[in-house]
């Protein structure tokens, strides 16, 4: 099996700026319809037997590029879907690895071109590459709308990726910024997505009682992200907890119902490969776990 | 004034044009080979290279006619499925004024009729979508891989897949098992990208939990769970309500109740009553039960076993 070392934020940019999108010459686009006229002209002009072949050449000509063309285009977009695929079904190295391969082809195609870099953020965030993640999607954000939708989006996946590193105040700007657009984005995974960054930046901040105080819309809002709502789950969880130990209480009951919520829907594995800080949500857990079997065993031995 | 509304399919409305585009192929064929022929030096009936030229150029100005309408019709496909999303209304103002285009690319045009059986889907016209899935089935054989596109519409290989999709689905939703099948099978014999291999999970386990087959509905759950979670929440949700019911009446009590929280915390209340109500299942509470044998879920319903 092939080693893997993830680019550095340096290398992202560079590969990235070195195959930037480059649209197709109009000269080269038109050339082929401006010859057919052309040679017709000169067909027509010409009595010369010889000449009269000409244009039924350069039709066949025109025919065989554009054929060859659609085809590598074809080709160039199936590839680009493979990429999102194996990012889809989380193989993330695979992915990265082919799209790093695919980057330099798609240059002319700016379409492709945006799919790929943004497959490029998404796997390097994914494999908690952050900062490599981040220049990947102001590279997005630089050549795109502020009004897109899928700007948007970026925004707030950068957002997160900035929050992971710790920089705080960068992603309180973002989140700021967006605040005005993002309710077009009620009940969407974008929406979701914000709101679970707003969530991450109150648990980063150590503002549990806000979060807690805005629990009750967390089910709907956090929903349209499908089971990877279950972060948001053992976050208002660890939110619970901490308040919780700061006023040296007990664990409530409100802890453990979203750290089930969110296990029935993500391993308590995958949990902590994202948030750390979910570690003592788990041990508390499986402390709690332990408490009651061991109680049960003892009210058992007693009957 | 134009027409903003698209008549109800008849087979007719796509076999007559799609003769006319083949007559008309072929009569361009024709021409192109008597100008080989007449051009030729030794030739029985030597054109003028005047005349010649004429014919060349008028079999050209033909060619790039149907090459550019063909390209801009298929340059409008995806905005036409994004508004068959969000304002039906507008896409089928947009497929009335289409359709009736003469002289268009044959992968163009069956693509277009595609488009048709995704608007009536949407529209939840099911048994009209069914039957335009059908009759672009039979113009698209199995083995042919759907269309010969030149690369205009990237997912050419894709449309056959695509439409037996759709077919299988409007003929779950007419509660047509038999039809169901057939799709599901055929299905089965495509190549299929992963968006597609997962709605075709779905709908068949939409057909096992619909024809009672729970075994093979629970059949690799696992899989079928890891499958269900790279589907948008809704979708997946309403996996795992499906499973849930199969496990419910296959006795296995906790992983039924397992599924369901899980369908509950994916899905809104309403989501899951709505799709029970597709289901044809009753509410109880929480819970979404099957209604009893004989209610309307099992009328009409062909099961071919």
């Amino acid at each position: 099996m092939r080693s893997f070392t993830p680019p550095t934020p340096d290398q992202v940019r560079a590969h990235l700026n070195r195959f930037a999108p480059q649209p197709p010459s109009r000269l080269a686009s038109w050339s082929t319809v401006i010859a057919l006229p052309l040679l017709l002209l000169i067909a027509l002009a010409n009595n010369n037997s010889a000449l009269i072949v000409l244009p039924m050449i350069a039709l066949g000509a025109i025919l065989a590029t554009t054929h060859w063309r659609l085809r590598r285009q074809r080709e160039q977009e199936e590839q680009t879907l493979r990429v999102q695929e194996l990012a889809m079904q989380r193989r993330f190295i695979e992915s990265l690895r082919l799209a790093w391969q695919l980057l330099p082809r798609v240059v002319q195609q700016p379409q492709l071109h945006g799919r790929v870099v943004a497959t490029i953020a998404h796997d390097l965030d994914e494999l908690r590459c952050y900062d490599a993640a981040i220049v990947a999607y102001d590279y997005l954000l630089e050549r795109m709308a502020a009004e897109d939708p899928a700007a948007v989006q970026f925004q707030v996946l950068r957002s997160l990726a900035q929050l992971a590193t710790d920089r705080l105040t960068d992603a309180d700007d973002t989140l700021r910024r967006l605040r005005g657009v993002i309710g077009r984005f009620r009940d969407t995974a974008i929406g979701a997505a914000y709101r679970l960054a707003l969530l991450v930046q109150q648990i980063r901040t150590n503002h549990y009682q806000q979060a807690i105080d805005e629990s009750d819309s967390l089910l709907d809002a956090l929903r349209p992200l499908g089971v990877q709502a279950g972060y948001g789950h053992a976050l208002m969880a660890l939110a619970y907890r901490e308040l919780a130990r700061h006023h040296n209480q007990p664990t409530p009951a409100a802890a453990r119902e979203w750290w089930h919520r969110a296990t029935l829907l993500l391993s308590p594995e995958a949990l902590m490969s994202r948030f750390p800080e979910l570690r003592v949500m788990n041990e508390s857990a499986a402390a709690d776990t332990s408490h009651i079997q061991s109680t049960t065993a003892s009210s058992d031995q007693q009957e | 004034m134009s027409r903003t509304v698209v008549k109800p399919f008849e087979p007719h409305a796509l076999l007559r044009p799609l003769a006319m585009d083949r007559a008309l192929r072929w009569i361009m064929g024709v021409v192109l080979v008597l100008a080989i022929i007449g051009g030729g030096e030794g030739s029985s009936v030597p054109l003028s290279p005047f005349t010649w030229n004429v014919m060349v150029i008028l079999l050209a100005v033909v060619w790039v006619g149907m090459i550019t309408t063909s390209s801009r019709i298929a340059q409008q496909l995806p905005t036409l499925s994004m508004l068959i999303e969000r304002d039906p209304a507008a896409a089928e103002a947009h497929l009335a004024e289409m359709l009736p285009r003469r002289m268009l690319q044959r992968s163009v045009r069956l693509l277009l009729f595609q488009q048709l059986a995704a608007l009536r889907h949407r529209q939840q016209r099911f048994a009209e979508a069914a039957t335009i899935c059908q009759t672009l089935l039979t113009q698209m054989p199995p083995g042919s891989h759907g269309l010969r596109l030149p690369g205009i519409i990237p997912a050419g290989q894709h449309v056959r897949a695509q439409l037996l999709l759709l077919l299988a689905e409007a003929r779950l939703q007419c509660r047509d098992l038999v039809g169901a099948y057939v799709a599901l099978a055929e299905l089965h014999r495509c190549e299929l990208n992963l968006l597609e291999t997962l709605q075709r999970l779905a709908l068949q386990t939409h057909y096992e939990v619909l024809a009672g087959h729970d075994a093979h509905a629970l059949w690799r759950l696992r899989e079928k769970i890891l499958c269900a979670e790279l589907m948008p929440a809704p979708q997946c949700g309403a996996m795992h309500l499906l499973l849930a019911t199969a496990a419910e009446r296959m006795g296995d009590v906790e992983q039924a109740a397992y599924l369901h929280a899980r369908a509950e915390l994916l899905c809104t209340p309403q989501q899951l009553e709505s799709f029970a109500q597709v289901m044809g299942w009753g509410m109880e509470g929480n819970s979404i039960l099957p209604l009893p044998a004989g209610k309307s879920r099992d009328e009409g319903a062909n099961d071919p076993g």
